[in-house]
């Protein structure tokens, strides 16, 4: 073929050097029918991008009714009458009209992309109560989160313990983050898509519980077909043999079937029309519930939730979350935050933040839209605004003297079948705790801390592999799960170091098997006893919040410069508990000018001040009121004098004259 | 940066009238007699001129530590008065305004414009010398002027009736104000010793 090794070798390094040559033309063939435009999605870069019908409104406002074909996960269109049912697969179902690969980059998509910015964002929480262990797991990589990868949790054990709560399309799809080891489970399981009816699908038969339960299943591929109203799946594939082949029921035989069916799909066939296309009833602006979904924030401790609980004020007062939190069709989804703009590069961003949105200032051209009103913040020094973000005093819970326990959606599996609904369930999770940000200003988070166990080498931490964890670490702490069901364990001083003793029995001479709760880390010294010490790696992970915001007459500092200048202000003195695995360790508390990074002294100095007010007003105004009578006074007397100078000054010239 | 241009203006003011003393003879250590007494106890046996004297040394001292409470930090920081230095000012700020009503108050009298000055006045451009005592009323009434703004803005601040902008023009009037009161403060301190100085000579 070649016609002398140089050029062979010439060729091989041209296509070393630029992969892309042979990758553009396969990238280029995915769309078929679609018009080329030229967008800039990020307002940074110009991209040309293949963009189908779908994809680009043509500005009408009406939402297009969406009759569509279903196709498989081999493309083939599935029809009412198909003898053996299959699920729909959604990348080629809505993939048809949308560009699938171009969403895919969007931010609920794409959970395992690195984060570009500093920003810290609520982790999945993994829990194992009886090896003690709560991991903040992410693998965007936020500061503070570990990575699954790091604890040898497999994208196909992620997907199980956290997939109710996950839209599908990243590593649930992605075969390059495949194990060898689920390699055959994924072939059962089939890949979690992008799930659209998530967010899209407007019906209210919706039912993302029945997602949940399918990804409990490990049914994959059978959830977003399950959740809609059109089909009906019953079955498990987490039962079925790693050689599951669903047209050969012998591959199954030995699964007790009336217990465990093999994953079945049954289609509402009414739905079908003569072409065998379907209507969904899809809406293109999400509603909220959708997002309450995986992003609902509650006090667990209000039993009188039915009173207590308030809306955000954006929300009571008709917003939609999509309103502030838009997307193009890329679905990078808008957070919201003061420096968003900055981070990603794109001024537009100023106009979604509180400020762009409240404050009149001449670079948010879209400040007042929905009606937002311009804070006039009466009495409010401009310090103020350089040391906090809005939501210190507008969002989240009002301080208490201690921080309140809330559950999320992600952590505590809300809205899911068989969710424990006693107040304090694990993971504790404080809120609000008021931290300093990337950019220096106080906002509000909510915190968790870590418990786990880990291999510490010299100064560096490892987390131990969840397997290890599970193979070497339960069987010593013998902890029950059923008689503190959903409460977190504590174990004593002994049994750590007993547990510690034994494990390092079985490691290396330099490195130490350690153990993280409450902010401190436990290890054996060189005297076989237990000592404990802060440390970095065992700090609390905290994310921050920015909802619900209260109403106007809610917020800090509308009752006077009291409601956090004063001796006893929960805004300084408000206190985070520390939640350790061991027995005596939970009663200590921080003071929350910690976190702050203040000074508490300072902090107390200047709000005893703040008592001195009234008599500095006092004060001020007795002087002023001195200074002004005796200037006035005075003036009144110069003119007279004036006057006079003038009434001596013409009689001297009328004397003159004579 | 406004506040440290301002700082820069008003230690420059200071530099320049406190060389053109010394180039008159005029020491530091005759400065800080005049101003905290020094020899005065003995010349006033009048009990209400002592105790002008001393107001007067108080509220110096008091103005020199909310000037250096307030300029200092701000011209380094280029943020808003705070932390400690804050505390320290507004500790100061309240005693300050009592001793400079007072002092204003038991000096108006002394600086009272009248008949005389005015003709003075006209001879300033002819006779800078003369007219002395004449420019030294009126900067002290413009001092007592400016004080006005200095002490309504942020009396103003201290109530919850204005939104932020507006706080933040009072804190402006306050940072202008209280500059062109210490640039005020210093022509006054040089008028007053330039006065002694002549006064000197002439007895002399």
């Amino acid at each position: 073929m070649f016609k002398s090794p140089k050029t062979f070798l010439c060729i091989l390094i041209l296509f070393l050097l630029f992969p892309e040559i042979s990758k553009s033309q396969t990238s280029d063939s995915i769309s078929n029918q679609s018009d080329s435009l030229a967008i800039d999605s990020t307002k940074t870069i110009t991209e040309v991008i293949e963009y189908k019908i779908g994809d680009i409104s043509d500005g009408n406002k009406s939402v297009p009714v969406h009759l569509i074909k279903l196709y498989d996960y081999n493309g083939f269109s599935i029809h009412k009458n198909d003898e053996f049912k299959i699920p729909f697969s959604i990348k080629n179902t809505c993939g048809d009209c949308h560009t699938y690969d171009l969403i895919k980059s969007g931010t609920h998509f794409s959970i395992d992309t690195k984060d570009s910015t500093a920003r810290s964002s609520e982790p999945y929480l993994y829990m194992n109560y009886r090896s003690l262990t709560l991991l903040p797991l992410s693998y965007r990589g936020s500061g503070g989160t570990i990575s699954p990868d790091s604890v040898g949790m497999a994208p196909f054990q992620f997907l199980k313990y956290f997939g109710s709560h996950i839209t599908g399309g990243n590593i649930t799809e992605n075969e390059e983050k495949e194990t060898e080891e689920n390699f055959f489970r994924w072939q059962v399981s089939g890949k979690l898509e992008i799930n659209c009816f998530v967010c899209h699908d407007a019906d209210p038969e919706y039912d993302q519980a029945e997602f949940a339960n399918q990804i409990n299943h490990e049914n994959y591929k059978w959830a977003s077909a399950a959740s809609t109203s059109l089909a009906n799946v019953i079955g498990y594939s987490s039962k079925m043999p790693d050689n599951y082949d669903p047209y050969n029921s012998y591959t199954y035989v030995d699964v007790d079937r009336r217990s465990y069916p093999e994953p079945q799909i049954n289609y509402d066939e009414e739905r079908f029309d003569n072409e065998n296309k379907v209507f969904f009833d899809l809406k293109k602006d999400v509603d909220n519930e959708s997002c309450l979904f995986c992003h609902t924030t509650t006090d667990n401790t209000t039993t009188d939730r039915f009173i207590n609980e308030q809306k955000d004020v954006h929300i009571a007062a008709g917003m939609k979350c999509v309103d502030c939190h838009k997307n193009d069709i890329n679905h990078k989804i808008i957070e919201g935050y003061q420096n968003e703009y900055a981070d990603k590069n794109n001024e537009h961003l100023k106009s979604f933040s509180c400020e762009g949105c409240h404050i009149q200032a001449e670079e948010s051209s879209l400040a007042g839209r929905y009606g937002a009103p311009n804070p006039l913040h009466e009495g409010i020094p401009a310090i103020h605004f350089d040391k906090l973000s809005c939501a210190v005093c507008h969002s989240s819970f009002i301080p208490e003297e201690e921080t309140k326990m809330v559950k999320t959606s992600r952590a505590h599996k809300l809205g899911v079948p068989g969710p424990n609904k006693m107040p304090f369930t694990f993971p504790l999770i404080q809120s609000p705790v008021y931290v300093k940000n990337e950019s220096g200003k106080i906002e509000p988070h909510n915190l968790v801390w870590p418990s786990y166990w880990a291999r510490k080498l010299g100064e560096k931490v490892s987390p131990l592999e969840s397997s290890f964890v599970k193979a070497n670490i339960q069987p010593l702490l013998k902890l029950d799960t059923v008689s503190n069901y959903g409460e977190w364990p504590e174990i004593s001083e002994e049994i750590l170091r007993r547990t510690l003793d034994t494990l390092n029995l079985k490691s290396s001479d330099d490195e130490k098997i350690v153990f993280i709760s409450g902010g401190k880390i436990f290890q054996l010294n060189a005297e076989n006893s237990l000592e404990s010490e802060s440390s970095e790696f065992a700090n609390p992970y905290t994310w921050p919040i920015a909802h619900n915001v209260r109403p106007a007459q809610q917020s800090l500092g509308v009752k006077g410069c009291d409601d956090c200048h004063s001796l006893n202000s929960d805004f300084y003195s408000s206190e985070v508990k520390v939640i350790s695995s061991i027995n005596n360790q939970s009663v200590s508390k921080i003071e929350m000018t910690e976190f702050e990074g203040l000074n508490k002294y300072y902090q107390s100095i200047f709000s005893f001040s703040f008592y001195f007010r009234p008599f500095l007003k006092l004060v001020l105004l007795f002087s002023t009121f001195t200074i002004i009578l005796v200037v006035f006074s005075f003036i009144l007397s110069g003119t007279k004098s004036v006057a006079t100078y003038f009434h001596n000054l013409s009689e001297q010239q009328n004397e003159v004259e004579k | 940066m406004i506040a440290l241009v301002t700082f820069i203006i008003v230690l420059f003011t200071g530099a320049v009238f406190f060389r053109m003393l010394s180039k008159r003879g005029i020491i530091i250590q005759e400065i800080i007699e005049t101003l905290f007494g020094g020899n005065r106890k003995s010349t006033n046996s009048n009990a209400f001129a002592r105790l002008k004297s001393k107001l007067l040394s108080i509220s110096i001292i008091l103005f020199l530590l909310m000037f250096l409470s307030s300029f200092l930090p701000t011209s380094i920081s280029g943020e808003f008065l705070q932390g400690l230095f804050l505390i320290i000012h507004v500790m100061i700020a309240p005693i300050f305004a009592i001793s400079l009503s007072l002092l204003i108050l038991l000096f108006a009298s002394e600086f009272k414009l009248g008949e005389p000055d005015y003709i003075q006045l006209r001879e300033v451009k002819t006779n800078f010398v003369e007219s002395r005592k004449a420019i030294i009323k009126i900067v002290f009434w413009l001092l007592s002027i400016t004080s006005i703004p200095l002490l309504i803005s942020i009396l103003l601040i201290l109530y919850p009736i204005f939104g932020t902008d507006l706080q933040e023009f009072y804190v402006l009037i306050h940072r202008i104000s209280a500059s062109i009161f210490t640039i005020l403060a210093i022509i006054l301190l040089y008028l007053i010793m330039l006065e002694k100085s002549l006064t000197n000579t002439k007895t002399n």
